[in-house]
């Protein structure tokens, strides 16, 4: 018996309509190179390729010509900060801002750049793990250079205020940095609105292929990002490198379908979300990590004191579901999310994410719900509780 | 052998609970890692003979099904027998990855401590 999936956060099965663009796109004769105009079979490939910019910028209210695409959110976060930094900022001192709360992919390149001479500074979350605006506004100075901060947390679901913190970076003339790999598709996003400068895609997270991401970079910026990788002068010579079609065409139609299905997703997560949280309250004391009016209700990261993470999936068995993020729940390393919220090391181990997406049943999330009781009741008659 | 590790994982017939056992007289032992995981052992003797063992015990599913696996075939051993950890041939029936085998490090604590208790009370 397969187990139930509720790991969305992590990532998403390919969405029927999805599976069918990409096959049809793999069977027809749409393998051209698309940097190859001077016939037809390039010709093709190209126009489906303009067609799929299209989609994506369509999503965030952005023009087609300020998309580039990349191999997923990592690369887009990666291209964002060291694209940056080889253009100009490597010859300014200065600091770049960013938060204990980001994803690797954010937080490592900010290192290195520290390592290069660059001052980093890391926000500390609110205890609910928003990023604190005021402090925001009070570390930014006159030799801040970038502030890069994540839409949606992908181990808490906390939703940062963007626009505000847009509004800021604007208003003090600073490169602002978005990574979207949680809220792409899955909130409205307007990037005129929230005054971002660059913002980084993923496609599986939302019903798309892996392997496939963009990077949109305003008009403004679009000339202020170097490459990183060396090679041809594909994607305006920023992100060189052969286009894979049918990952365009997969990505494209996941963005097109998420566009459409948003606010009935957006309704049924909330739904998961409710069930899930009333089927578990007689868990005494079940702590819900972040507070419910800013947190995405797709993800609920849920702390289970006194009890290991790794006992409770094991004993979940029927169920997929995470520890903590994809990324760094392979190691043994504790959650820097959670513990830059001031979680301790206990309440680290005794966390649990659930996450939930479109093809979620709510039997699922019941018996989900009754497993995680029951497992629990287990641990704490073993530990004599 | 996931599946016998499972077993043991789920195991509850020897925990030791409090409003069921407290009017025995056990030999308890303790062992706690930094991390909070930890193992009790509640051990009945009669003469140098383990007629009953219980537990409690908080940590991944190795250390959970370790002790559940050691308690179930200390029963009726001495002291000294139980107190030979390796004879129970533990790490290979429940292949105990190389990162988790100091769990039977604390579960070898627990047993010393719960020895010493009854050596003082000798």
């Amino acid at each position: 018996m397969k187990s139930i999936y509720l790991d969305y956060a992590s990532s998403t099965p390919l969405a029927n309509e999805v599976v069918a663009e990409m096959v049809s796109a793999i069977s027809n004769n749409d393998f051209g190179n698309p940097s190859s105009v001077d016939h037809e079979y390039g010709k093709n490939a190209y126009e489906l390729i303009e067609d799929c910019r299209k989609d994506v910028a369509n999503l965030i209210n952005a023009d087609q010509r300020e998309i580039i695409w990349t191999s997923g959110a990592t690369e887009a976060n990666n291209l964002a900060i060291f694209g940056s930094y080889e253009f100009n900022l490597k010859n300014k001192s200065g600091n770049i801002i960013t938060s204990m709360t980001e994803h690797k992919s954010v937080i490592e390149p900010f290192k290195t750049l520290e390592k290069k001479g660059l001052r980093v500074l890391f926000l500390s979350p609110k205890k609910n793990g928003e990023i604190d605006l005021n402090e925001l506004e009070k570390t930014l100075n006159k030799d801040s250079l970038m502030v890069s901060l994540m839409h949606i947390n992908n181990e808490t679901g906390v939703l940062n205020d963007i626009e505000s913190i847009g509004a800021i970076c604007r208003k003090k003339n600073v490169i602002f940095h978005v990574d979207a790999a949680q809220s792409i598709g899955k909130i409205p996003i307007d990037v005129d609105n929230l005054k971002v400068d660059l913002m980084s895609l993923a496609s599986h997270k939302i019903y798309g292929p892996k392997g496939i991401g963009a990077l949109y970079i305003n008009g403004k910026t679009m000339g202020r990002i170097a490459p990183i990788i060396k090679g041809g002068g594909q994607e305006r010579g920023i992100r060189p490198g052969t286009l894979p079609t049918h990952q365009i065409i997969g990505m494209a139609a996941a963005f097109r379908l998420a566009k459409q299905h948003m606010n009935n997703d957006l309704n049924h997560i909330r739904k998961c979300r409710a069930l899930f949280l009333k089927s578990i309250s007689h868990i005494k004391d079940a702590v819900v990590n972040t507070d419910e009016v800013s947190t995405f209700p797709g993800i609920i990261s849920v702390c289970l004191p006194d009890l290991d993470s790794e006992s409770i999936i094991f004993g979940m068995n029927t169920i997929a579901l995470s520890k903590g993020s994809a990324c760094t729940s392979d190691s043994d390393e504790p959650s820097h999310v959670l513990k830059s919220m001031g979680l301790s090391q206990e309440e680290i181990r005794g966390t649990i994410r659930i996450s939930f997406g479109r093809y979620t049943t709510m039997n699922e999330v019941s018996i989900a719900a009754e497993s995680l009781v029951k497992i629990v009741t287990h641990l704490k008659m073993i530990r004599g509780q | 052998m996931e599946s016998l590790l499972r077993q043991y994982f789920s195991d509850n017939n020897s925990v030791y609970i409090a409003s069921d056992h407290a009017d025995i007289n056990y030999h308890t032992g303790v062992a706690i890692q930094v991390n909070g995981d930890f193992v009790k052992l509640y051990l009945n003797l009669k003469e140098d003979r383990i007629i009953e063992a219980k537990y409690n015990v908080s940590g991944c599913p190795f250390m959970i099904a370790i002790t559940a696996f050691y308690i179930e075939r200390i029963k009726n051993k001495t002291l000294l027998e139980a107190a030979e950890i390796q004879d129970f041939n533990i790490e290979k029936t429940l292949e105990l990855p190389i990162n988790k085998k100091d769990r039977l490090f604390l579960l070898e604590d627990a047993l010393k401590n719960c020895i010493k208790q009854i050596n003082r009370g000798k």
